[in-house]
C-alpha cells in the first residue's frame, strides 16, 4: 500500500494525543464533522445506519467541548408517517455561524433547514413555493449571499441558487445528468460533479453561460473543494476501492496528492482554512490509527496517531492561533460505534 | 300604577324576544365554535378564518369569544401568513382564558412572536409614493420572516403605509435607516415617515399643505325677495373661480381658506319686463321706458372650510362663506307699476361645502380632482343658492 504522501517528504512529523471525546447516548457512527467559520461550533451527525440520521452541534471552546452537544430536531421528525427515520445531515455554516443542512423527516421530502446554535428550532430555509423537489448538498458562497443547492424537482438533480438579497431561487445548472456537490470558490466560481453513465466527472460554473469540463476519467472524480484556484477532490479512477485526494489546476489537469484515502460519508476532502493542510485518514486497516496531513503543494506531510482505531472524517479547523482536528474513530477493536473527537494539532501543522 | 299595568303586556311581549335573540346569538356561536374546529382539524384556515370573522360580528351583539375561538383564529392568520394579526389574536386568547395551562400556551407563542418581530408603523406621505425605497439589511433565513419583510415592503413600494410588525433586523426607508429589536414595546409601535430627502422624523402633525384651486362653471340662482319692492328671483350660469391653500392635519382633517369670484349671467329680463301688456304691443319695460340692464350677479367671496380625506382619493369641504359684490335686475313684486331696472350692492353670507375626488394625476405636490361644490347664502332678504362643478388643485396627501 502506498500513500500519496510518500510521494514527497520534505517534513514528516507524528504525533500523538488524547483528543477530547465527544459523546452523545444516541446509538449510531459519528460522522462528517463540520466546524463554523470561526470554530466555536462542530456539527456531527449520528447514523445508527438503520435510515435515521442525527444532527448535533457542540459548542467547542479551545478545541474542548463545552456542554453537551444539542441535537437539532427538524420539524416533523416524531411523524408518524411513512417508515424511514429523519435525517438530518450534511452541514455548511453560514458565515453568521449559522448551520444549513439537509433534513427530512420520517417519510418526508429532504429540504434544506437552518440552525442557529443555542437558538430556536431548526426551521426550512426555502419553501416549497420556492422551490419543489428534494434538496440536497447546500453550499454557502463566501459572502453569505448565496447558497446553491442540488434539487431533484426537474426529474434529475440540477443546481439551484437561492439569492439571499432577493430572496429568488434561479436555476444555475442545469442539464440530463445529476449535479451534486457543489462548492464555491473565493471569487464566486462553481465546481461541481456530474454524474452520468460513466461515473461522476467536475465541471465548473462561472456564474453564467455554459460550464466547463474540469476534469473526468474513468470512475468517479466527486466531493471538489476550491484551494484558492485548485480543485481538491476525491477519484477512484484506479479502482472502485482506491480512493486518491486529486488537485486540478485546470481543464484536464489532475495531480493526486494522496492514495488509497479513507472516504468519508458526505465530506470533501479536509483543507485548513489557510489552504495549506490536507487532511485524510487511510483506508488500509493497519494504518487506522492515524490522521495524515499532506501540505496542498505536496513539499510537506504529517500524521498524528489517534491512538483509536479505524480514524477517518477529519475536518479542520484554525482558530485562535491554534489548528484542531475533528475526526471520528472507534475506541477500540470490536467496538460497536464511531466517536467524535477534537485534538489541537498546531504543533504538527504549522 | 297604572301606567305599570299598562306597560306589562309590552314587557312581557318584549322580554321573550331580547332572550330569544340572545340564544339565537348564542347558539350560532356554538356552531361557529364547532365548525372552526372541524375546520382547523383539517387545516382548512381559510374557512376558520370566515368562521372567525362571523364570531367578530357575534362578539359585536354581546357574544362573548372564547380562548379556543381566539387560539384557532390565531392559527389561521399565521398560516394565512399575517403575523400581525397573528399576535393580536393569540393576546386576546392569552387574555382570554384563566386556565394556566392554556394562558401559558398563548403567553409562549406571544412571546416567540416578540421575540422575533417589532411593531412599526411606516407611513408613506402620498406625494412619495412613487419614490419609496425600503430594504432590509439582511434578507433573514426564515420563510416566515421573509414573507413578512417582503409582504411589508411589497405595500410600502405601492405607496402605501405599514401598521404592523417586521422581522427583527436592521432596515433603510428612505435614506434613514431603523432598527427593530427583539422584546420591543408592542404598545408602541417605531413610528417613521417617509421622506427621501432623509429627513425621516417622527409623526408631524402637518400632514399636507398646499394650494387650492377651485375653477368652474356654476349655475347660481337669487331666490324671490322677502319684500316685495325688490326684484323678483332670477337664476343664471357663470363662473367661479377660487384661490387659496389647505392644510391637513394627521388622519386625515384639515382646513381650507380661499377667496375668488363668483358671477351670474341670466337671460332673463326681468319678470315682467317681456311681457306684453299694451295695446301696442309693447312689453312692460318698453311701455315704461326702462332701458333693461343685465340680470347680472357679481361678486367676490371668501370661504373657510373644514375638510377631511377619509380615503386619499376624497375630500369632504365644508363652511362658511361671505359674498360682497353687485348685483342688477329688473321689475320688482309689487307688478307692472314699479317696474324700473335695479343695481345694488350685495352682502351675503352663509355656508358652502362639496365633495372632491382627487384623481391619480398630481404635479409635484398638487393633485388633481374634480369638485361637486354647492352653496347657500343669505343677505337677510333673500337666498342665493349655487351649484359648481369645478376642476380643483388641491395638496397631495391623505394623513400624511
Amino acid at each position: 500500500m502506498i500513500l500519496g504522501f510518500c510521494l514527497s517528504f520534505a517534513l514528516a512529523l507524528t504525533t500523538s494525543a488524547s483528543a477530547a471525546e465527544i459523546a452523545v447516548s444516541e446509538r449510531g457512527h459519528a460522522s462528517n464533522p463540520a466546524w463554523s467559520p470561526n470554530g466555536d461550533f462542530l456539527a456531527f451527525e449520528v447514523n445508527d445506519y438503520a435510515g435515521s440520521v442525527s444532527l448535533y452541534v457542540v459548542k467547542v471552546s479551545n478545541g474542548s467541548p463545552v456542554g453537551q452537544p444539542s441535537k437539532a430536531s427538524i420539524p416533523g421528525q416524531s411523524s408518524s408517517f411513512g417508515n424511514g427515520g429523519s435525517v438530518a445531515s450534511n452541514t455548511a455554516w453560514h458565515p453568521d455561524n449559522l448551520a444549513i443542512f439537509e433534513g427530512s423527516a420520517a417519510g418526508g421530502s429532504s429540504r434544506l433547514y437552518f440552525l442557529s446554535p443555542g437558538g430556536a428550532a431548526p426551521a426550512q430555509l426555502l419553501t416549497t413555493a420556492q422551490i419543489n423537489g428534494d434538496l440536497s448538498w447546500p453550499e454557502i458562497s463566501p459572502d453569505g449571499m448565496k447558497i446553491a443547492f442540488v434539487s431533484d424537482t426537474s426529474g434529475d438533480g440540477d443546481i439551484y441558487i437561492w439569492d439571499r438579497a432577493s430572496n429568488a431561487v434561479t436555476p444555475a445548472v442545469q442539464s440530463p445528468y445529476s449535479e451534486m456537490a457543489p462548492a464555491y470558490s473565493k471569487s464566486g466560481r462553481l465546481v461541481y460533479s456530474r454524474k452520468n453513465q460513466g461515473g461522476q466527472d467536475l465541471f465548473t460554473w462561472e456564474g453564467s453561460g455554459k460550464p466547463v469540463a474540469l476534469v473526468g476519467g474513468n470512475g468517479d472524480q466527486t466531493r471538489p473543494i476550491w484551494v484558492d484556484d485548485t480543485v481538491v477532490f476525491f477519484s477512484n479512477e484506479r479502482g472502485e476501492d482506491h480512493w486518491d485526494v486529486v488537485s486540478s489546476t485546470g481543464p484536464g489537469q489532475k495531480r493526486t496528492i494522496a492514495r488509497d484515502v479513507r472516504l468519508p460519508v458526505r465530506s470533501s476532502p479536509a483543507i485548513s482554512a489557510d489552504g495549506r493542510w490536507v487532511a485524510f485518514a487511510s483506508s488500509d486497516p493497519e494504518l487506522g490509527g492515524y490522521v495524515y496531513f499532506v501540505s496542498t503543494d505536496g513539499t510537506r506531510s504529517a500524521k498524528y496517531q489517534t491512538n483509536l482505531v479505524a480514524a477517518g472524517e477529519p475536518a479542520i479547523i484554525q482558530a485562535g492561533g491554534r489548528t484542531f482536528l475533528a475526526f471520528t474513530a472507534l475506541p477500540g477493536e470490536g467496538a460497536n460505534w464511531r466517536q467524535l473527537h477534537i485534538e489541537d494539532v498546531t504543533n504538527i501543522v504549522n | 300604577m297604572r301606567s305599570l299595568i299598562r306597560l306589562s303586556p309590552i314587557v312581557v311581549l318584549v322580554a321573550p324576544a331580547v332572550a330569544l335573540a340572545g340564544e339565537k346569538e348564542e347558539a350560532e356561536h356554538t356552531r361557529l365554535s364547532e365548525e372552526m374546529s372541524r375546520l382547523a382539524s383539517r387545516n382548512a384556515w381559510r374557512g376558520v378564518e370566515n368562521s372567525y370573522q362571523k364570531m367578530l360580528a357575534l362578539e359585536r351583539k354581546g357574544v362573548v369569544l372564547t380562548y379556543t375561538d381566539h387560539f384557532l383564529a390565531a392559527q389561521a392568520a399565521s398560516a394565512l401568513g399575517d403575523v400581525t394579526v397573528t399576535h393580536a389574536r393569540a393576546s386576546r386568547a392569552r387574555d382570554a382564558t384563566s386556565d394556566a395551562g392554556e394562558r401559558q400556551e398563548a403567553e409562549a407563542w406571544v412571546g416567540q412572536i416578540e421575540s422575533s418581530y417589532g411593531p412599526v408603523a411606516l407611513k408613506v406621505p402620498p406625494k412619495y409614493a412613487e419614490s419609496v425605497s425600503f430594504e432590509i439589511a439582511t434578507m433573514p433565513f426564515n420563510p416566515e420572516h421573509r414573507a413578512v419583510y417582503q409582504a411589508a415592503q411589497a405595500r410600502l413600494l405601492a405607496g402605501e403605509s405599514y401598521e404592523g410588525l417586521l422581522p427583527l433586523g436592521s432596515y433603510s426607508f428612505g435614506t434613514e435607516t431603523f432598527d427593530i429589536s427583539a422584546n420591543s414595546d408592542f404598545n408602541a409601535p417605531l413610528r417613521v415617515a417617509f421622506d427621501p430627502g432623509g429627513s425621516v422624523q417622527a409623526d408631524t402633525l402637518i400632514a399636507y399643505v398646499g394650494p387650492r384651486l377651485d375653477l368652474g362653471g356654476a349655475l347660481s340662482s337669487a331666490g324671490d325677495p322677502a319684500s316685495t319692492n325688490e326684484p323678483a328671483g332670477f337664476w343664471g350660469a357663470g363662473l367661479r373661480a377660487g384661490l387659496g391653500a389647505e392644510v391637513g392635519l394627521r388622519g386625515g382633517v384639515g382646513v381650507l381658506v380661499e377667496v375668488g369670484y363668483h358671477s351670474l349671467a341670466s337671460a332673463e329680463e326681468g319678470d315682467l319686463a317681456g311681457v306684453v301688456v299694451t295695446d301696442t304691443g309693447l312689453t312692460a319695460g318698453e311701455a315704461l321706458g326702462v332701458v333693461n340692464s343685465d340680470t347680472a350677479l357679481r361678486a367676490g367671496y371668501s370661504w373657510l372650510a373644514a375638510t377631511w380625506r377619509p380615503v386619499p382619493a376624497v375630500s369632504i369641504a365644508a363652511g362658511p362663506v361671505y359674498s360682497i359684490g353687485s348685483g342688477s335686475a329688473q321689475g320688482t313684486g309689487d307688478g307692472l307699476a314699479s317696474y324700473d331696472s335695479y343695481n345694488a350692492e350685495i352682502r351675503a353670507g352663509g355656508v358652502s361645502g362639496g365633495l372632491t375626488w382627487i384623481t391619480p394625476a398630481a404635479v409635484g405636490p398638487v393633485a388633481v380632482g374634480v369638485s361637486a361644490l354647492g352653496g347657500a347664502q343669505s343677505d337677510t332678504s333673500r337666498w342665493y343658492t349655487w351649484g359648481q362643478l369645478a376642476l380643483t388643485i388641491t395638496p397631495v396627501g391623505r394623513d400624511g
